[in-house]
C-alpha cells in the first residue's frame, strides 16, 4: 500500500459519493443534468478505481483513456442538452 | 490519441469551471463556487497528466501522488458544498 | 408534503419555469388572449408592475419557447409553445391554478434549492436574465 493508491481508492469514494448526490439532485429537481454528471462522476471514479488496480500496464491504458474520455464527453453532452432545451 | 483524450478533459474542466464562476458571479450561492473549484481541480489533475504522459512521456516529472491529490482536493471541496450548501 | 390533485408534469413545469406567482399569471395572461400580443409596457401598465422586470420576464419566456417574439417596435410577445407537449403542460398549469390556487402557490413558494438552479443555470451560454421580485 502506498500514498498514490491510497489517493486512488479515496478519489472512488469521493466520486462515488458524489454522483450520489447529483442523483438525488436529479430526483428533486428533475433536470436531466444532474443526472448526466452523477453517471459522469461515476464514471471518473470508474477510471480512478482501474488506475489503482492496473498502473503501468499498456495493455488497459487504453481502456483507461476511454473511461475518462466518456465521463467527460459525458458532461459536454449534458451542456449542449441544457443549451438546447428550452428547460 | 491520448492526447486528445487529455486535451478534451482538460477544456472540459476549464470550461465548467469559468461557467461556474460566472454562475457564482450572477447568484452568489456558494455550492456553485465550490463546484467551480472541483473542476478547477480536475483541470490541473488533466493538465499535469497531460505533461506526463504526453508532452515529456519519458519522465515523470509529477508525483502521481500529487496529480491525485489535486483532483481529490477539489472532490473534497466539492464534498464539503454538497453537504452544507447544496441545499 | 400534500399535493394531492397535482400532476407530475404540472409539478415539473413550475419547479423548472417559474420562480414567482407573479410570473406564472403573466404566462396565463398571455395565454388568456392568445391572439393578442403584448409589449412589456402595456404588460407593465395592466399589472402594475415595473416594465423593466416585464420585459425580462418575456424575455425569458421567449427564450425558454413559450411565447414568440415579434419585431415590431416595441418588441411584442404572443403566447406560443414551441411544441404541442408544452402547450398541453401550461394548460395542465392553467387549469391546475384554476382549481387547486392554494397548493400551486405554496408549490411555486416551496420552490427547493434555487441553488441547484443557479448550478444548472450556470451551464446556460446564453443567460435567461432574471431579478427576482416578490410575487
Amino acid at each position: 500500500m502506498n500514498l498514490y493508491t491510497f489517493l486512488l481508492g479515496m478519489l472512488v469514494m469521493a466520486s462515488a459519493v458524489v454522483g450520489l448526490f447529483f442523483l438525488r439532485f436529479w430526483r428533486r429537481t428533475r433536470d436531466r443534468l444532474f443526472a448526466i454528471f452523477a453517471a459522469a462522476f461515476w464514471l471518473m471514479g470508474l477510471n480512478w478505481l482501474l488506475l489503482a488496480f492496473y498502473r503501468g500496464d499498456e495493455v488497459n491504458s487504453a481502456l483507461l483513456y476511454l473511461v475518462r474520455l466518456i465521463a467527460f464527453v459525458l458532461i459536454l453532452v449534458a451542456i449542449v442538452d441544457k443549451n438546447r432545451s428550452a428547460r | 490519441m491520448a492526447e486528445s483524450v487529455y486535451i478534451l478533459c482538460a477544456l472540459t474542466s476549464a470550461a465548467c469551471a469559468l461557467m461556474l464562476l460566472r454562475g457564482y458571479a450572477r447568484s452568489r450561492a456558494r455550492f456553485v463556487l465550490w463546484s467551480s473549484i472541483c473542476f478547477i481541480a480536475l483541470f490541473v489533475n488533466n493538465v499535469l497528466l497531460m505533461i506526463d504522459k504526453v508532452i515529456v512521456p519519458d519522465r515523470v516529472i509529477f508525483d502521481p501522488a500529487w496529480r491525485s491529490g489535486a483532483a481529490l482536493v477539489g472532490l473534497s471541496i466539492l464534498i464539503y458544498g454538497l453537504v452544507w450548501d447544496a441545499e | 408534503m400534500a399535493e394531492i390533485g397535482i400532476s407530475e408534469e404540472v409539478k415539473r413545469f413550475l419547479a423548472g419555469n417559474i420562480d414567482s406567482i407573479l410570473e406564472l399569471e403573466i404566462l396565463l395572461l398571455l395565454r388568456a388572449q392568445s391572439a393578442r400580443a403584448f409589449a412589456a409596457d402595456e404588460l407593465a401598465r395592466e399589472l402594475k408592475i415595473d416594465a423593466a422586470w416585464a420585459a425580462e420576464q418575456l424575455a425569458r419566456f421567449a427564450i425558454r419557447g413559450f411565447l414568440a417574439r415579434t419585431d415590431a417596435t416595441p418588441i411584442q410577445y404572443r403566447y406560443a409553445p414551441s411544441s404541442p407537449e408544452l402547450d398541453i403542460a401550461i394548460a395542465a398549469v392553467a387549469h391546475a391554478y384554476g382549481t387547486h390556487r392554494v397548493t400551486i402557490v405554496s408549490l411555486i413558494f416551496s420552490k427547493p434549492a434555487s441553488t441547484l438552479r443557479s448550478f444548472a443555470d450556470a451551464f446556460r451560454i446564453r443567460q435567461p436574465g432574471k431579478d427576482k421580485s416578490d410575487g
